[in-house]
């Protein structure tokens, strides 16, 4: 007999979930950021173009975004637990099966479809059951959750490269494989917990099967009017926020600095990134403002940053517009996470992650090819920079129309769901 | 094709023999039909690209002069000749004009000391020239009064590059090994195996065995099928120029499967230990939970725990009995 708990924890165990979160952004995460080591190593194996070969992360990302809500869905239904340990044993597979690849398809099969649909079950889970445990403190241990990425980011591309010295690629995949299936120990440490707002129950037994599998999937959600604003938002803000990633090294080397200045810059606002998750997470805790107007601020700031990348001309002033634009784009990735309980309740977080994943991921995939279409059509990155910094700005005013922002009511006076009503946030500073 | 007789001039800033390697900026031009290229610390005269396929001398002579006193130190030069040319080697040497001791000078190739028949002397600029040098090797310059100095002059054709770490294998599977040069393009390649005891034996293309790909003239690959243990070895590279050849080493290493199958397991072992230990220790933190649960019902509580039948839609009440106190 389960215990049920009113309130999120706030503690005890949670924080061994958010070690688990921890370990799985960075198995998941860090080895997608590190792949482009195995990159060269495929295009001088198999004597194919880079063009080809740049599928198979495209399509391992892409699985992992759109095959959110499964993992979602699967979720809801049978709890975090198992989903996640299967989701790291599938995305294991999918390596260890790459190491015996002969051909390209083969690698597209099984890292990009195998390996990313076990991501999509692994992501999403993980960073809702971390909001499960946490009221007072969700956006500090959310923060603290994402850390991981930056720091295997810096780890893991040094430790393949050693991996593929050593074994060569297919051995290098093949310790990979092991490393993935540590999620599966991720997955362990999710211990499944019962809130008040799981009771309801999803729907009333009656309902046929098409309902209830819409259900799971969070697809009532999509009429869900702020939650609607809300993705929108986060499509915007996830169109301008990777452009930086693809475009930032570029613009240095087109203003004539070389490639470890340019490679630092962004060495640098990786880890202005990993101080911005953390100081927010923990400002946003204080509960001084509130989370909608965190958002805002962070969004605008990041937003006013990348506008201003252009008029970076020298390098110093390049370096600090850069750690600008890494602490403040850091800072609002554990708020957009933590605020979607108050906005769905918590006891739709993991359909609503999931959709939300989906749909942002149009976004992340469509900023990048804009940017370098912009810089085509007029010959430098300034216009690519000013238009992210148009999408991120054009995001906070969206999120500026969500409700909650500008009541100044405590408590959250909009008929929402009868399951799982927002969260009314209390008034105490938890400053530690 | 007449060319006037052209005498480019290339001056060297002075640097140690360690630096050689790291600050040489490399200047390709072409007198007449010939390719040279200069390596220094400051560009030597403009030139650009001609195409490469010649096989006359130049018309004019190129010169390369260094400048220097004597309280210089050592200098050296490296100078890439990709085709037959008329080359001049020139070292001025400045000291002062109230100097009138006389100056010793001797031309070295390779430590042997060149006649004086092709070495001319200026005794205004102190320059010393040798001209139309068609051997590789190293010319040095060496001027001696009461003390030494000397420049190096290093002919040679262009160097291949090989790969410094090993290439890495697996016994049955398929590798390539690769050589390029970049700026020359050579007449051809060979390649070479090594045979344990320092010979060299040419690789014998066997469509089963061994492939060579020679899509461009620049690159080279090597692609060796159905890999064996006795494959892990040194292979050469040798690029044919028309002044000589030079060689870049490869070398392979053969690992079985059983190599990267041992930390796999090892962390696949720590995966399994790792779920065990968490979900033992979740049973032990339950049982001792419903330990402690079940004691405090029997003494008296002031929680009120409500348990739940999640799959059922009644929800059960158990709630917490109160016994009287036992004095």
């Amino acid at each position: 007999m389960p215990v049920v708990h009113p309130e999120p924890p706030d503690g005890g165990w949670g924080w061994m979930v958010v070690l688990a979160a921890f370990f799985q952004s960075a198995l998941v995460f860090g080895v997608i950021r590190s792949f482009g080591v195995f990159f060269m190593e495929f295009v001088g194996y198999f004597g194919e173009l880079a063009g080809r070969v740049s599928w198979i992360t495209s399509i391992g990302i892409a699985v992992q975004q759109f095959a959110s809500p499964v993992g979602s869905a699967l979720s809801t239904q049978y709890g975090a637990r198992p989903v996640v340990m299967a989701g790291g044993f599938l995305s294991g597979l999918g390596l260890l099966l790459a190491s015996f690849a002969t051909s390209l398809t083969h690698l597209y099969l099984s890292i990009g479809l195998l390996s990313g649909f076990g991501w999509a079950l692994v992501f999403t889970p993980s960073v809702a059951s971390v909001a499960r445990y946490f009221k007072k403190r969700r956006t500090l241990a959310t923060g603290l959750a994402f850390t991981g990425v930056g720091l295997s980011s810096f780890a893991f591309s040094p430790l393949f490269q050693l991996l593929v010295d050593t074994y060569a690629w297919r051995g290098a995949l093949l310790v990979v494989a092991g490393m993935s299936f540590n999620l599966v120990v991720c997955g362990t440490l999710i211990r499944p917990l019962t809130l008040k707002e799981d009771l309801a129950g999803p729907g009333d037994p009656g309902a046929s099967c098409l309902g209830k599998l819409s259900t799971l999937f969070g697809l009532p959600l999509l009429s869900h009017g702020p939650f609607m604003r809300f993705v929108l938002a986060v499509t915007l803000i996830n169109t301008g926020y990777f452009i930086p990633y693809v475009h930032l090294v570029a613009r240095a080397r087109e203003l004539g600095f070389d490639e470890y200045q340019a490679a630092f810059l962004m060495s640098v606002a990786a880890v202005a990134d990993l101080c911005g998750r953390l100081l927010s997470g923990w400002l946003a805790d204080c509960r001084a403002f509130r989370l909608g107007h965190i958002l805002v601020a962070w969004t605008s700031l990041t937003g006013i940053s990348l506008a201003l990348v252009p008029l970076g001309r020298g390098y110093p002033l390049l370096m600090a517009i850069s750690v600008c634009y890494g602490f403040f784009s850091g800072a609002l990735t554990p708020v957009v996470f933590s605020i979607l309980p108050e906005i769905v309740g918590i006891g739709r977080i993991f359909g609503s992650m999931g959709l939300l994943q989906m749909m942002e991921s149009i976004g992340g995939l469509l900023g990048a090819p804009f940017s370098g279409w912009l810089r085509d059509m007029t010959g430098d990155y300034t216009a690519s920079f000013l238009a992210a910094g148009a999408f991120l700005l054009a995001g906070s005013l969206v999120l500026v129309t969500l409700p909650n922002f500008s009541s100044c009511l405590e408590i959250s006076h909009i008929g929402t769901l009868d399951l799982g009503s927002p969260v009314p946030p209390t008034g105490s500073g938890l400053c530690l | 094709m007449s060319i006037c007789n052209q005498n480019l001039f290339g001056y060297a800033n002075h640097y140690t023999q360690k630096e050689l390697v790291k600050s040489q900026k490399c200047v390709i031009f072409t007198v007449g039909m010939g390719m040279f290229s200069r390596c220094s610390t400051t560009a030597a005269a403009d030139g650009s690209k001609d195409s490469l396929n010649n096989t006359q001398p130049a018309q004019g002579t190129v010169v390369f002069a260094v400048d220097f006193r004597f309280s210089s130190a050592p200098v050296e030069e490296n100078v890439i000749l990709y085709s037959p040319a008329n080359i001049a080697l020139s070292c001025n040497l400045t000291s002062p004009s109230t100097d009138s001791a006389t100056v010793n000078v001797t031309w070295k190739k390779d430590n042997e000391t060149l006649r004086s028949s092709s070495v001319t002397f200026n005794e205004t600029k102190h320059v010393w020239s040798t001209q139309y040098i068609n051997q590789m090797g190293n010319y040095t310059c060496v001027f001696k009064r009461d003390q030494e100095v000397k420049a190096t002059f290093h002919l040679q054709v262009p160097q291949i590059e090989g790969k410094e770490h090993h290439v890495v294998s697996y016994v049955g599977d398929s590798v390539v090994l690769v050589c390029k040069s970049i700026k020359y393009i050579p007449i051809s390649w060979i390649w070479y195996m090594s045979n344990g005891s320092d010979q060299q034996l040419p690789v014998s293309v066997q469509w089963n065995k061994y492939t060579v790909d020679e899509k461009y003239a620049n690159i080279t690959k090597l692609k060796i099928l159905k890999i064996s243990e006795e494959d892990d070895r040194s292979y050469w590279c040798q690029a044919v120029f028309k002044l000589g050849e030079s060689k870049g080493k490869v070398s392979l290493k053969v690992l079985t499967y059983m190599t990267p199958l041992k930390p796999f397991l090892a962390i696949a072992a720590e995966v399994i230990i790792l779920v065990a230990i968490i979900f033992l220790y979740e049973m032990y933190s339950k049982k001792k939970q419903m330990h402690a649960g079940t004691l405090r019902q029997l003494m008296g509580c002031n929680l009120n725990v409500i348990s739940v039948q999640r799959k059922s839609s009644t929800l059960s009440f158990i709630n917490c009995w109160r016994f009287p106190k036992l004095s």
